[in-house]
């Protein structure tokens, strides 16, 4: 279980700050830009959430295994696989949080920051991102728990292989097979623990969000 | 006095179209008009929040927007504080911190005992650690006024910021706004659309209506009566009138009109005019006590229409069989008891107080033919 808790840790590092930066890029474009199309890259951002991970994992192995650069890498049923197959349902959790954590910034707020003489990413850094930090994080801690435990996808693009891709709910799956319930339940119970734990997280963060505007 | 700010703005949004020009010198301006008439787009076209189709915006010399010639500063570079109607203080600092954004960038090392001067003579320097949602209105307006003057801005402009508060606070908040004017030579563009505002407040007003500017007066020209009638009229304040000053066979000057007539005093000479009697030179009377021999061919009667409380004003409107007058008088308890709509009022014009513009004198200000036809009588 050592392994797969570590290849588990390991694909959360990664996916953690790729989470960050994506998501909250992708949610502040959707959220700050006018553009063309705009609805429809929403919609398309949003569709993992709907799709049956088997429906995405099959698509996503087809998709890379028909790109000569990730066949030849050697991207598939390796480690960075596990990470993107973690990475994607998880993203449009990510997207979804921080597109509403910068739409509920005042953009008076800004405004009256730029007036004051401070450049954009100034005003960014100083006023929209701590202002809508404490939905952001609660975002970061639901989608990175969903990251943890995804199972479908990983699985699909990056299969089963004890030590290299096989992550703590692969094990589980694995141990059950081979009827081996308690280990099974030994994961089971750290990874319910780890959910618990982001929601006690994000409900703290929502009630001092709360407190703090009160 | 030399304009500090110069600017010609023309920007089309939809069907409204703005086009105004302005200039402001080391003073208080007021911008005046009804609500949609382009008081904030014009605001923020100025601060650069909003890009301008066309114009030229100058400040202090420095060309802040030339779309000739392709020259658009960015808002942080425009030097143009603007307090907004919601006041737009950072929720997550803390007041002192509120005020040090707005000097900490151009005064390294200086800025925090910049930002607590700032907080003293706004008199907040106790309640420096607490946090916007923990101040009373008052306090945050001070903040942010604070706040935007701790920048140093080459002017200021004001979006209504007083709109949300009782009378007594707002009047102490239009004083404080002029000490610091005072003290620092800042030029004040202030919006609003209450006419308390501009007489308290400016030291002139541009009129604004349906996006563009319709007039421009120096508040003691216009309150000493020498402002077009349209003026008036948009303000909605104040009793206007169009007849003749005459001369009775004794001598004695009085203004006639449609509906009656007015005992003046020290008159130049007969002819067409404009008479302008500010509502709060209206003199209240009771009819059980004799009445001035200056006052006496002035009185009227009439019922009260509407009572309006505006601050620490009690407006009424007053229909008597004579006109239509409207009297301002200080708010207390007992007028509030003795104004009731429908009730039977007296009062009296001091001669002295009625204001007359000769038509012959207004020939030569622009676009008043047509604003005297609609003299309300």
């Amino acid at each position: 279980m050592e392994r797969a808790l570590i290849i588990s840790l390991k694909v959360l590092a990664i996916n953690i700050p790729l989470l960050a930066l994506l998501g909250g890029g992708i949610g502040w474009l959707l959220a700050r830009r006018d553009f063309r199309g705009r609805e429809l890259v929403s919609l398309l951002v949003q569709l993992p959430i709907i799709l049956p991970p088997s429906v995405l994992g099959l698509y996503l192995l087809f998709t890379l295994g028909g790109i000569s650069f990730f066949r030849e890498a050697g991207f598939l049923f390796a480690f960075p696989a596990a990470v993107l197959g973690a990475l994607l349902p998880s993203l449009p959790i990510m997207i979804q949080a921080s597109r509403a954590a910068f739409a509920g910034v005042d953009r008076e707020l800004e405004e009256a920051a730029l007036t004051l003489g401070r450049r954009p990413w100034e005003v960014f850094l100083r006023v929209t991102l701590p202002l809508a930090r404490r939905t952001l994080l609660v975002g970061l801690a639901l989608s990175s728990a969903r990251a943890l435990g995804d199972f479908g996808v990983t699985l699909m693009v990056a299969g089963n292989i004890p030590g290299r891709t096989q992550t703590l709910p692969l094990y589980i799956y694995g141990q059950v097979e081979s009827l081996n319930f308690a280990r099974a339940h030994l994961a089971a119970l750290l990874l319910v623990g780890v959910g618990i734990a982001s929601l006690c997280l994000v409900r703290r963060l929502e009630a001092g969000a709360h407190e703090r505007l009160a | 006095m030399n304009a500090l700010l110069d600017a010609q703005i023309s920007e089309r949004i939809g069907d409204f179209h703005l086009d105004v020009s302005l200039k402001l010198g080391r003073e208080i301006g007021v911008l005046f008009g009804p609500s949609g008439s382009g008081k904030s787009i014009t605001l923020r076209c100025l601060a650069g929040l909003r890009n301008v189709r066309s114009g030229r915006i100058a400040l202090s010399g420095y060309v802040l927007l030339d779309s000739g010639a392709g020259i658009c500063e960015p808002p942080h570079r425009r030097k143009m504080g603007l307090l907004f109607q919601d006041l737009a203080l950072f929720p997550h600092l803390t007041a002192l911190e509120n005020v040090l954004f707005g000097c900490e960038r151009t005064k390294k090392g200086r800025a925090a005992s910049i930002a607590r001067e700032w907080l003293a003579r706004v008199r907040l320097e106790s309640l420096e650690n607490r946090y916007p949602s923990q101040l009373s209105g008052g306090q945050r307006q001070r903040v942010a006024l604070a706040r935007a003057l701790a920048n140093e801005p080459e002017m200021l402009m004001l979006d209504e910021p007083f709109s949300a508060l009782d009378g007594p606070l707002r009047r102490n908040l239009r004083r404080e706004l002029r000490k610091l004017h005072a003290e620092t030579g800042v030029p004040i563009l202030y919006v609003t659309h209450q006419v308390e505002d501009i007489c308290a407040l400016g030291d002139k007003v541009f009129f604004i209506e349906k996006g563009k500017l319709t007039g421009s007066n120096r508040i003691s020209d216009l309150i000493r009566g020498k402002g077009r009638v349209d003026l008036w009229k948009m303000m909605g304040w104040g009793n206007v009138f169009q007849g003749d000053v005459r001369f009775c066979n004794e001598g004695f000057p009085s203004f006639h009109w449609a509906s009656g007539d007015l005992a003046l005093k020290d008159v130049s000479g007969p002819g067409p005019a404009i008479a302008f009697v500010r509502p709060d030179r209206v003199r209240f009377l009771d009819p059980r006590m004799p009445v001035d021999s200056e006052l006496s061919r002035n009185t009227f009667s009439g019922k009260v229409e509407e009572v309006l409380l505006d601050g620490g004003a009690l407006r009424l409107h007053v229909r008597t069989p004579r006109g239509h007058w409207q009297i301002e008088q200080r708010e207390t308890g007992s007028h509030s008891e003795i104004f009731r709509p429908g009730e039977e009022v007296h009062f009296a014009i001091p001669p002295g107080a009625i204001e007359l513009i000769f038509l012959e004198e207004m020939k030569g200000e622009e676009n008043l033919g047509s604003s005297i036809v609609e003299v309300r009588a």
